[in-house]
């Protein structure tokens, strides 16, 4: 499921922004990468083909948690994992409020989760977006 | 909260904030290496390297998560939990060292109010602090809701800081006292519910 799919990965860190985009792209994934909020906006604006988006919540700019309600406000429905090492139970409700197709991951996380919840994301039945303007 | 615990616990998420980034990568990356093909002396030196990593990823989450308990900001999902059969299954459940410990608890249910993953973190952040060498440790559950953790104990510890903060965020009380027959002693409870409650 995740060969082939096109995955946005986005985290100011670049160790952290290499190790989970290296990790997508040995899975298959065509990755597309954001070292902050701005660039993540950009490339969502830019290209509306990603199946999957994974970001970091604290980035530069814009966090990642704020561009994805913006974008679910505009109607992008694209699948997101939420990554942050700070899941303090304000943000968890934040994540939440996302609605479906939203997966949390705690820092640190290993591959195995990563696989998890990309491939159960992935793998969701296409849905269309609703509410747009 | 005083402004001196306020500083810490921001200056506490700051570092472990920061330290969870590049554990991470590590995490990844070893996990990444052992799906390839190596030697056995390699692939047992990844192995090393992705075991260590995974410890330090977890005394991180720990030390975030006491962080954010003391500041009131820790996500809890209380429910009813009757310790006299719930600690014995989670002590097997944990594993290891956790499933060979001496657990005493009382013949009737005991019902408190928790977060059962959080009082899980509570009892394996107690077993970090086992001494390397030394008495052999006790859990005890007692009819009056007092659990103790009791024998070899190193004095000080991550484990320590971490199960006081989520014991004391769920409204429970934890201390640290000096056993009579030496050693040390852990002693907490939390508030008591009727059961279904």
């Amino acid at each position: 499921m995740i060969q082939g799919a096109r995955v946005l990965v986005a985290d100011d860190e670049p160790e952290m922004l290499e190790a989970v985009s290296g990790a997508m792209e040995c899975l298959g994934a065509i990755v597309s990468r954001a070292s902050s909020g701005a660039e993540l906006v950009t490339l969502l604006a830019e290209d509306k083909t990603f199946n999957l988006i994974i970001t970091d919540i604290a980035m530069p700019w814009a966090s990642g948690l704020k561009v994805m309600e913006i974008a679910r406000r505009t109607g992008v429905i694209t699948p997101v994992i939420i990554m942050t090492a700070l899941p303090d139970a304000a943000i968890v409700e934040q994540v939440r409020a996302l609605g479906d197709g939203v997966v949390f991951l705690r820092k640190p996380f290993d591959l195995d989760s990563l696989v998890a919840a990309a491939t159960s994301l992935l793998s969701r039945p296409p849905k269309r977006a609703s509410g747009a303007p | 909260m005083s402004r001196e615990r306020r500083e810490l616990a921001e200056w506490t998420e700051m570092v472990t904030h920061d330290l969870a980034q590049p554990i991470n990568a590590i995490i990844l990356n070893a996990d990444l290496l052992l799906r390839g093909a190596l030697g056995a002396t390699e692939r047992t030196q990844a192995e090393r390297v992705r075991t260590t990593a995974r410890r330090l990823g977890r005394m991180i989450a720990d030390l975030t998560d006491a962080s954010l308990a003391d500041a009131g900001r820790v996500e809890l999902l209380p429910e009813v939990l009757d310790l006299a059969s719930w600690i014995p299954a989670t002590f097997a459940r944990l594993g290891g060292d956790a499933a060979r410990l001496p657990v005493i608890v009382p013949s009737s249910p005991l019902h408190v109010r928790a977060d059962a993953a959080r009082l899980e973190q509570v009892l394996a952040a107690l077993l970090t602090l086992a001494a390397r060498s030394g008495a052999e440790l006790v859990f005890e559950l007692r009819d009056d809701g007092d659990m103790t953790l009791t024998g070899g104990l190193r004095p000080k510890g991550l484990g320590q800081i971490v199960a006081r903060s989520l014991i004391e965020a769920q409204g429970g009380k934890f201390a640290v006292e000096r056993a009579s027959g030496g050693g040390g002693r852990v002693r907490f409870s939390l508030p008591r519910a009727e059961p279904g409650g």
